[in-house]
């Protein structure tokens, strides 16, 4: 048994750390630009994103719009920042809905198991097996388009995907010994949840939410896409390519620019969380 | 060694592995040497983090560049440096002259092939047979090895078979090219001690049988005792003592193999006899002071055992790396 | 001395899916005498880890008694078993596994004193630092560092420190050192030597190694595949094994000396049988040397064959 170590050892000693890597710099360089312009949007001079100037409409990028104008005549620039707010808006708080919810089902379903589990299972299953994009369809036509309720769909779209994560791994923790042994000494199954495993969840369910973003802001841009997203005339990154498709022979720029802006930050969230998950790797971190 | 004075099968000269660690270069194994003669039984003995299963594992190239550990030192295998192999021809030798059993057999067999398929493909890869004549033998082979019915377990997979009998089944594969060196590496420590006995038994069987060369790695100085001819205890990534079984056991020179037999707790004493401990802890490897690895924990440690690190003396036939040996007479008989 | 724990009856089983069940423990009646050590030997499949777990309710056994110093525990629940908790700890196999990663060793070591009401913070620190240096740790080396700092021994000594700080009555000892280095062994075995010692405890002692079982065991008792082969004070177990299976559990403990001959193996050829699928009759025939007829029609009852020994066995080797 010692054996089994010694094997252990020699593993993790010939996996080095993934340690800090020039590469990850234009990633996180990016996020934090992006993050950093949407939360300044309404201090750094930029024109107001809905104010019409027909004459200028569908201008490419110049020295007075630097990215140019749509179909409109906005400011793209003013736009593209502003629609990071709505994108990071619903990116953020939506999965932190999906985590809330999914995570206390998972939990629940992964340390009680029997029939706590066969429920919660079956309540995944049913929300899975509905197509996502339609249920968000039927969800804010029936509610009504706003900031609030887009992000409550896909919030509510997210729960599955994070209760099977949490599930998953409170199955793998609750049957560790330390859990046991937090039973032997009388622990509530309310501490032994909330103290022995929860810490333990916490850094997959970090590295789920930020692979999460990324899904969630590609929603949310199919969503305006089809015209039930984020109303008019709020800026979003989804609206924007909608009304850039109009006239992507005349003006190709005004659909390229924000779904390349969409691209750069999704690729960064994946690459950081991939960072991230290595380095909560339980293997790894053990060293 | 004290084997037979002819070219050794296996020629192991300052053998080292390194790996690279968040924690700082890590010395796993430190200027091992040793040699095996043909049909002779070598027992590894050391604790977890000694060194003892990535040596062997460097030797046959498991741990290597791939596994982004260094390894450097002389292998002579027949004579010939296996480091200077070409690819093609180490897997050749791999495949036909040296057979390797490891802890696990769950691990180590492939849980999507049948039995007597795996069994067979060495002897399809290296021996040529045909799938037929294959089959034929991998049925001999594990009625050689004590599996009933062998005809029907060879067509089963390993998630139908006991600990004991996928063991049993790992080790026909290891023997099927008829090797020269059988490799165990901790052949029974997942299994139960009666199973154990077992294995061992059949291990030894078929060492002696087939006149094979023999390295077992293992913890357990039971297991070594009964089973090897010679003994390599290693500590700390370092080769600590070498001598005739019978010598390691009756007068060990190194205070640490001394300190580890007094340990160990004995049927023949009474109940509540207190149990001689080693007190601290082997050494953490990334680590590494300028001394004995074992001084922090020895009974006879001196200003010199902190300072120096003691080399591997050869005096009569048997090694220890101690600056104040153990036992007064004479060493072992060559 | 009086019993302080008294099994009746026991039997565990486990569903394995397809309506099928593992007779973990099947029919299993032992006591364990106040401040005595009582060692529980056995194979993988004997069911001495779920005889453990069921005795601490870890879950309730499907039949049977547990009696602890005169309370049944599969009649108690909620918040009166939780509270009877403290009174028997545990000790586990794996050390690593046992401590939360996550946690502090302080926290860990203090934990079962918030658990159980100790609401003063300077009461626990104190006892807290107590029961460290009592199991040999610096407290102020080791109080804000995690688990996975430590070696394998030291995490025991953790783990040793977490089940004394609450002063148990008794502590179950799951393989308490087969996952530890051999020169760190003697270490944890003298120090639970030491804690029952110095804290009056009463250890049920679980292994595989019969020669650790020995050095700490008063009294032994074997099990193979879910029932009870043999019971008999330490010393006269290991002089004259009187169920077979004992016997061949002996005969294949390697020796560490090359002048012990590997003896005969005492067990006919093959392997041990599944638990899901256990033999008729007395579960160690299909390979006992000594078997006959009667062992596959009949089950070999626990009996007494001398004072103080028991042996499940229709022909004992002794007595």
């Amino acid at each position: 048994m010692s054996a089994s170590a010694a094997k252990g050892a020699v593993v993790a000693a010939t996996q080095p750390r993934r340690r800090w890597h020039w590469a990850l710099a234009l990633p996180l360089g990016w996020l934090m630009l992006v993050v950093v312009l949407a939360i300044t949007a309404d201090w750094i001079g930029l024109p107001d994103p809905s104010a019409q100037e027909l004459i200028l409409r569908r201008k490419p990028p110049s020295a007075e719009f630097l990215l140019g104008t749509d179909n409109l005549g906005r400011d793209m620039l003013s736009r593209v920042i502003y629609g990071a707010r709505t994108s990071l808006i619903v990116g953020i708080c939506a999965p932190i809905l999906g985590l809330l919810v999914g995570g206390a089902i998972g939990m629940s379903a992964g340390y009680f198991r029997g029939k706590v589990d066969m429920l919660a299972v079956g309540f995944i299953d049913i929300l899975l097996a509905f197509p996502s994009l339609v249920l968000a369809l039927t969800f804010t036509a029936y509610l009504g388009q706003s900031l609030f309720n887009v992000t409550l769909a896909l919030g509510i779209l997210s729960i599955p995907a994070a209760a099977r994560v949490a599930r998953a791994n409170t199955l793998a923790w609750a049957n560790r010994d330390f859990v046991l042994a937090a039973r032997t000494i009388g622990a509530s199954d309310w501490r032994i949840l909330t103290r022995e495993i929860l810490p333990n969840l916490l850094p997959p369910m970090f590295a789920f939410w930020l692979v999460a973003i990324s899904v969630i802001i590609v929603a949310e841009g199919a969503l305006s896409f089809l015209g039930l997203g984020i109303p008019a005339p709020q800026p979003s990154w989804g609206g924007m390519i909608a009304d850039g498709r109009e006239a992507l022979d005349v003006a190709p720029h005004t659909a390229l620019i924000p779904a390349a802006v969409m691209f750069a930050t999704v690729l960064s969230l994946n690459f950081v969380g991939d960072m991230v998950r290595n380095m909560v790797d339980p293997r790894r971190s053990a060293l | 060694m004290n084997g037979p004075s002819n070219t050794p099968l296996l020629s192991v000269r300052n053998a080292q592995v390194n790996f690279s660690t968040a924690r700082g270069p890590l010395r796993a194994v430190d200027g091992v040497s040793f040699d095996l003669h043909a049909g002779r039984t070598l027992g590894i003995v050391g604790e977890s983090g000694s060194g003892k299963s990535v040596l062997v594992r460097s030797l046959i190239g498991l741990v290597g560049e791939s596994s982004g550990a260094g390894v450097a030192g002389q292998v002579l295998f027949e004579g010939r440096d296996l480091r200077g192999l070409s690819p093609r021809e180490f897997r050749s030798v791999l495949g036909t002259e040296i057979g390797i059993v490891f802890q696990d057999p769950m691990t180590s067999l492939n849980p999507v092939m049948k039995i007597g398929r795996q069994i067979g493909e060495g002897l399809r890869l290296n021996r040529g047979l045909d799938s037929k004549a294959a089959a034929r033998r991998a049925v001999e082979l594990l009625n050689e090895v004590g599996i009933p019915e062998p005809e029907r377990r060879a067509q089963q997979y390993p998630h139908e078979m006991s600990g004991g009998m996928r063991q049993r089944v790992a080790i026909a594969i290891a023997i099927a090219c008829a090797p020269k060196l059988l490799i165990a590496d901790e052949p029974t420590t997942a299994l139960d001690v009666t199973v154990q006995r077992q294995i061992l038994d059949l291990l030894q069987g078929e060492q002696r049988q087939r006149g094979m060369a023999m390295i077992l790695i293992t913890h357990d100085l039971g297991v070594a005792a009964g089973r090897s001819d010679d003994i390599m205890v290693m500590y700390a990534g370092r080769a600590v003592e070498t001598a005739a079984t019978r010598e390691i056991f009756r007068s060990p020179r190194m205070p640490y193999t001394e300190a580890l037999l007094r340990s160990l707790p004995r049927l023949s004493d009474a109940t509540h006899t207190r149990l001689s401990a080693i007190p601290g802890r082997p050494p953490d490897l990334a680590r590494r002071s300028g001394g004995c690895a074992f001084g922090p924990r020895c009974l006879y440690r001196t200003e010199r055992c902190d300072a120096e690190q003691p080399p591997l003396t050869m005096v009569g036939g048997r090694g220890y790396a101690c600056f104040h040996p153990r036992g007064t007479e004479p060493g072992g008989a060559a | 001395m009086s019993d302080l724990l008294a099994i009746r009856n026991l039997v565990v089983e486990y569903p394995v899916g397809g309506g099928r069940h593992v007779h973990a423990v099947s029919d299993v009646t032992l006591s364990v005498k106040q401040g005595e050590t009582l060692g529980l030997v056995g194979e993988s499949g004997s069911g001495k880890s779920s005889l453990a777990r069921a005795l601490l309710q870890l879950p309730p056994p499907k039949a049977g008694a547990v009696v602890f110093d005169g309370q049944d525990l599969t009649q108690m629940r909620g918040q009166a078993l939780r509270a009877m908790r403290p009174r028997l700890q545990m000790i586990f196999q794996d050390p690593i596994a046992s401590l939360n990663p996550r946690r502090k060793v302080a926290e860990i070591i203090a934990e079962p004193l918030i658990v159980s009401g100790v609401s003063d913070a300077a009461e626990r620190t104190r006892r807290v630092r107590a029961v460290m240096e009592a199991v040999g740790l610096d407290p102020d080396l080791v109080w804000n560092r995690r688990p996975h700092e430590f070696s394998g021994g030291q995490c025991q000594r953790i783990a040793i420190a977490r089940a004394l700080v609450l002063e148990p009555s008794l502590i179950v000892c799951d393989e308490p050192v087969s996952a530890l280095d051999v020169s760190i062994r003697a270490q944890i075995v003298n120090l639970l030597e030491d804690m029952k010692a110095r804290f009056g405890l009463t250890l049920l002692f679980i292994a595989h190694d019969l020669a650790v079982v020995k050095s700490v065991s008063d009294r032994v008792a074997v099990m193979y595949l879910g029932r009870l082969c043999e019971v008999a004070d330490s010393d006269s177990l290991f002089a004259t094994p009187a169920h077979p299976y004992t016997a061949a559990l002996m005969a294949a403990i390697p020796v560490p000396d090359p002048d012990v001959p590997l003896g005969d193996t005492k067990l006919k050829p093959g392997d041990p049988p599944s638990p899901l699928d256990p033999p008729s009759g007395c579960r160690f025939r299909t390979r006992c040397p000594h078997a006959q007829p009667r062992c596959t029609d009949e089950v070999p009852p626990l009996r007494q064959i001398a004072p103080g020994r028991e042996v499940a066995c229709h022909f004992p080797l002794v007595g």
